[in-house]
């Protein structure tokens, strides 16, 4: 595959053909993945003079580290024709991205058929960047670059491989996979590239023809991915969108704020593309409580969905292997519930949305005798009907839950928990703890706090499960407080969203240093400095970071994904925390 | 020093040529593989030098526990993946395999003990006392919690001994069976008692100690765990046994009875020093001899780890766990108390298919197995045809030459391949051959 093709490929993470599109040009048989770009010269120049701008450029020195191949290539090669154009990073993506881009594939048959075509506002500046282009080509190429393709005369089309051509005319640069090509794209490119506003990237995929280009139709519409939790997290959740005809996207760059956002949408649209057991009819059944106002707060991730019709249909979401070991674990839960069954009698009384709060906690994992690295705490909010299950059989099945835990570490001579109730704005909460002495001196080795001493209330008709009581007690704050003020309006319900804070992010990371060294050294076979390096470039590149925001929403014909990620705002501190945030 | 049948003196210093061919040796047997950089540093520096040179200090164990400790000391897999990226990453890997004999000596396995902290700790014994004297390794590891657990101490009480660790300390760890009988292992289970679990450690408690007179190995007196230690470490018979395991580790196959002699005498002369008996080891005559050379079966590390390193590879050493398992040699997990068989013991038809498999994936780049690109034929100084291709692979690798055949045989499997795929197809080749499992 050509280098640019390839490098283009790589951002945009498209793979397998399509076929048409109606603004395809004529050469293109088989269109196209087709991606526009404009003004993207003065979003990269604000974004330059953020203070987020070397953090950023960290993280991918960062990543580049983590590639042993293609982009560590790729880094040097941006630095090799920053040195060839005589100026530095930043100049050189002033430099190209002054121009408006046009990207067409197809990227179906041998060889792969692709056009770029850059439009500038002067010829000077085209002709400069030809330069460039021909010097990165050569870099990229490592010396095989042919040079001027014969009986081009009438063009100065270069050539640089197999399947890289490029040549300038007047204002224009086009590189494309063939000769033809590229006359193509010069003779037509003064009137081709379409308009559009500045600081933007739109892009478009037709999905349909993706789908039917895939050489396994198992693959295209089951997951893929090994480990259960991921499949189910993020293959399936993309599910929505691959399943569109259409998928449309946007990405803005809003640089010159005082906190630079990148925000991006995508839109897929088609029939049937939400199954039916995200259709979530009801509004926004979690409480309106404020999670940004937790101690310590990191992420919140909430997903509305029903989950009794999720349950029901997990053959399309469990790969055939696990489905056995899935029914043991549905029997087992039923034990439990005093036998109830799961799926069928427990779940459809649990409600169709559910909150799961992340903290940064300073607990210790349970097992380990030495120093252990810091934990994130985890508490689960679901709304539930107790009419279908009362408060009694959630406390019972905790209980019984603690009772089997005791049980099998009585069995290894460990530490048994022990159960407590305690109390926090009246309601009960149910918490077991190790017997370790509460009382320990701070630096006596007793003094621990654990990361797993699971705690469980219900308020109202809401359940709350944290790994401790700590997280519990916080989340129950934050409700009695939300409804002691006016009640909000339920929010119309996304399927899925999600928020990131970085700087907690950071703080956590930070505090485990020395483990996060430690797993690179066994992992990636580096020695202690080059580990550091990378994790520190690392921690650097989250400063730049303050919050992402995501959201995935769908309709009977149509699915929407939107994402925001906020910089450090300018004057903002690496590391600081973010300010609090209102959902 | 005793003479051999031949009237030498096996354990006299080398005279020879110290080539790069002896380097490699050297680098083989007394560490983990040969990185062509430090032979040529060591043959620069001629045979005492380079045998300093191996024992100046390194990463250690102890160099990563600090960065590893959260994972090391939770889940065994993890221990043993920080230990091969111990293997991995240091210079040499002397003190790591050092340590690795002693594991294999005093074999604990966490099977047993179940807490990988304390396994964790006990590699940090063998990496601080295992190139010293003998006595003081056997005291801390007497002590060592994980051992204790192993061979349940808490069990054995003031009226109630358990023998179980006194036999072992005579069978296994110092005299050898046929130098101790039945009663002398009851009465030094009465001198261990009184180890009691407090927390995370052990203590020894006077009060629940048997303190009463007993006798073994023929010394009557009140005897307690140091006075029966001390009379095991300085048994002629245990510097007997030491020779022999030592030798068969590091030298050879099934040293002769006159050379474990030799040796024990060696070792009992420098006060059971094994750090120092084995940079004599490594600078004699009897280690250079050409009898000695490509004349053990490698070990699964030695194998596997030492093909990483001679090829000077990066790999993520949490795969490698798995692929030494499948060869045979389960870290933190020997197979019984005796530590593995070795040589012999670590053949059969599926643990050398494990290793064709592993030369097969770690040539392809599969599952980690390997991080980043194989040499060129540039870096191996290999000409553009495939037999010299082939020929600087088995220089790297092998501690054998291939037959004549087989060298044919191997190039022509190269037919076809270029660039990279021609490096990989040839180190497929030569790494699944049985010369490969020869160090």
């Amino acid at each position: 595959m050509s280098p640019i093709a390839h490098v283009l490929r790589m951002a945009l993470a498209l793979q397998a053909p399509s076929d048409g599109a109606a603004d395809a040009p004529p050469w293109l048989v088989a269109p196209p993945i087709r991606v526009t770009a404009h003004g993207l010269d003065r979003a990269v120049a604000a974004l330059v003079a953020s203070p987020a701008w070397r953090d950023l450029h960290t993280s991918a020195a960062f990543v580049a580290a983590r590639r042993d191949g293609e982009l560590r290539e790729l880094e040097a090669g941006l630095r090799f024709v920053a040195a060839a154009a005589r100026t530095d990073l930043a100049g050189l993506f002033d430099l190209v991205l002054g121009a408006e881009i046009d990207f067409v594939a197809a990227v179906a048959g041998e060889p792969p058929q692709w056009r770029l075509v850059l439009r500038f506002a002067d010829a000077a500046r085209a002709e400069r960047v030809f330069v460039v282009l021909d010097q990165a080509l050569a870099f990229a190429l490592r010396g095989q670059r042919k040079g001027d393709v014969a009986g081009a005369l009438d063009l100065d089309v270069r050539s640089a491989g197999e399947q890289e051509f490029h040549a300038r005319i007047g204002r224009v640069v086009c590189v494309a996979s063939s000769v033809a090509a590229v006359r193509t794209a010069t003779r037509d490119a003064p009137g081709d590239v379409p308009g559009g506003p500045a600081h933007r990237i739109a892009f478009e995929v037709d999905l349909a023809a993706l789908r039917r280009d895939a050489e396994d139709a198992d693959d295209a519409g089951k997951p893929t991915r090994d480990e259960p939790l991921p499949r189910l997290l993020w293959d399936h959740t993309l599910a929505v969108l691959r399943g569109g005809e259409i998928l449309t996207g946007e990405i803005r760059f809003a640089a010159a704020e005082a906190t630079p956002r990148i925000e991006l949408d995508v839109k897929a649209q088609g029939a049937a593309i939400v199954p039916p057991e995200w259709d979530v009819a009801a509004g926004d059944a979690l409480p309106p409580f404020e999670p940004g106002s937790l101690p310590a707060f990191l992420a919140e991730l909430r997903v509305h969905r029903d989950f009794a019709a999720f349950y029901r249909a997990r053959d399309r979401w469990l790969r055939e292997e696990d489905e056995n070991a899935f029914l043991q674990l549905d029997g087992g839960l039923s034990l439990f519930f005093g036998g109830r069954s799961f799926g069928d009698e427990v779940l459809p009384a649990l409600g169709d949305a559910a909150s799961l709060l992340v903290t940064v906690d300073d607990a210790m994992l349970a097992s380990v005798s030495r120093p252990s690295p810091l934990l994130p705490g985890f508490t689960l909010v679901v709304p539930y009907d107790p009419r279908g299950l009362d408060a009694e059989e959630l406390l019972i099945a905790f209980q019984t839950t603690i009772g089997i835990v005791n049980a099998d570490r009585a069995q290894n001579g460990k530490d048994a928990l022990r159960l407590e109730s305690l109390e926090r704005h009246g309601v009960e909460v149910a918490a077991a703890r190790f017997r370790t002495p509460r009382d320990a001196a701070p630096e006596s080795p007793l003094a621990i706090r654990y990361n797993a001493e699971p705690a469980l209330a219900t308020h109202g008709d809401v359940l709350l499960l944290g790994s401790r009581s700590d997280g519990v007690f916080a989340a129950l704050d934050a409700l009695v407080a939300a409804s002691s003020q006016h009640p909000r309006p339920k929010a119309e319900p996304g399927l899925l969203a999600l928020r990131l804070e970085f700087a907690p992010l950071r703080r956590l990371l930070a505090a485990n240093h020395s483990a996060l060294v430690g797993d690179r050294m066994i992992d990636h076979g580096e020695d202690e400095r080059s580990a550091t390096r990378a994790v520190d470039l690392f921690l650097a590149a989250l400063d730049a970071l303050q919050r992402f925001d995501l959201e995935l929403r769908g309709g009977p014909d149509s699915a929407s994904i939107t994402a925001a990620l906020d910089l450090r705002a300018a004057g903002a501190s690496p590391g600081a925390p973010a300010p609090g945030t209102t959902r | 020093m005793k003479r051999n049948d031949a009237g030498e003196r096996p354990f006299a210093a080398f005279s020879g040529v110290f080539d790069a061919d002896a380097a490699r040796h050297l680098l083989r047997r007394a560490g983990i593989g040969a990185r062509p950089s430090r032979v040529a540093d060591l043959v620069a520096a001629g045979l005492p030098s380079a045998v300093s040179m191996l024992f100046e200090p390194d990463l250690g164990p102890t160099g990563l526990a600090r960065f590893a400790a959260h994972r090391a000391t939770s889940d065994v897999t993890a221990l043993a993946a920080y230990w091969i990226a111990c293997m991995l990453r240091s210079r040499d890997g002397v003190h790591e395999k050092l340590a690795l004999f002693w594991h294999g000596h005093f074999a604990t396995s966490n099977d047993k003990v179940d807490e990988p902290a304390r396994m964790l700790a006990q590699l940090e014994v063998f990496a601080r006392l295992g190139a010293s004297r003998f006595a003081p390794l056997l005291e801390a590891v007497a002590v060592d919690p994980a051992m204790l657990i192993l061979l349940d101490a808490e069990k054995n009480r003031r009226g109630q001994p358990n023998e179980n660790f006194a036999r072992e300390l005579f069978e296994l760890f110092t005299l050898g069976i046929g130098h101790y009988d039945e009663r002398d292992v009851a009465e030094a289970a009465r001198a261990f008692t009184g180890f009691r679990r407090a927390g995370d450690r052990f203590e020894f408690v006077p009060a629940m100690h048997d303190d009463g007179e007993k006798e073994v190995l023929g010394h009557r007196g009140r005897l307690g765990p140091a006075e029966v230690l001390a009379m095991a470490a300085r048994h002629p018979a245990t510097a007997r046994r030491l020779a022999r395991a030592l030798l068969r580790f590091y030298g050879d196959r099934d040293p002769a009875a006159v050379d474990v002699l030799a040796f024990a005498t060696l070792l009992v002369e420098l006060e059971l020093d094994v750090g120092e008996a084995l940079r004599r080891l490594f600078a004699s005559t009897w280690f250079f001899a050409g009898a000695r050379r490509a004349a053990r079966i490698a070990s699964p590390v030695e194998f596997a780890i030492g093909a990483l390193r001679s090829l000077e590879l990066r790999a993520d050493a949490s795969a490698l766990v798995g692929e030494l398992t499948a060869m045979g040699q389960s870290l933190l997990r020997p197979p019984t108390v005796a530590g593995w068989e070795g040589e012999a013991g670590f053949v059969s038809a599926g643990t050398m298919l494990a290793r064709a498999r592993f030369a097969s994936r770690l040539a392809a780049g599969e599952d980690r197995l390997r991080l980043g690109d194989l040499p060129s034929p540039d870096d191996l100084d290999a000409a553009n045809d495939d037999e010299s291709l082939v020929a600087a692979l088995e220089t790297r690798l092998l501690a054998a030459r291939l037959e004549p055949a087989v060298r044919e045989a191997a190039c022509r499997t190269l037919a076809g391949c270029r660039g990279a795929a021609r490096v990989a197809a040839a180190l497929r080749v030569v790494l699944s051959c049985p010369e490969a499992s020869l160090v």
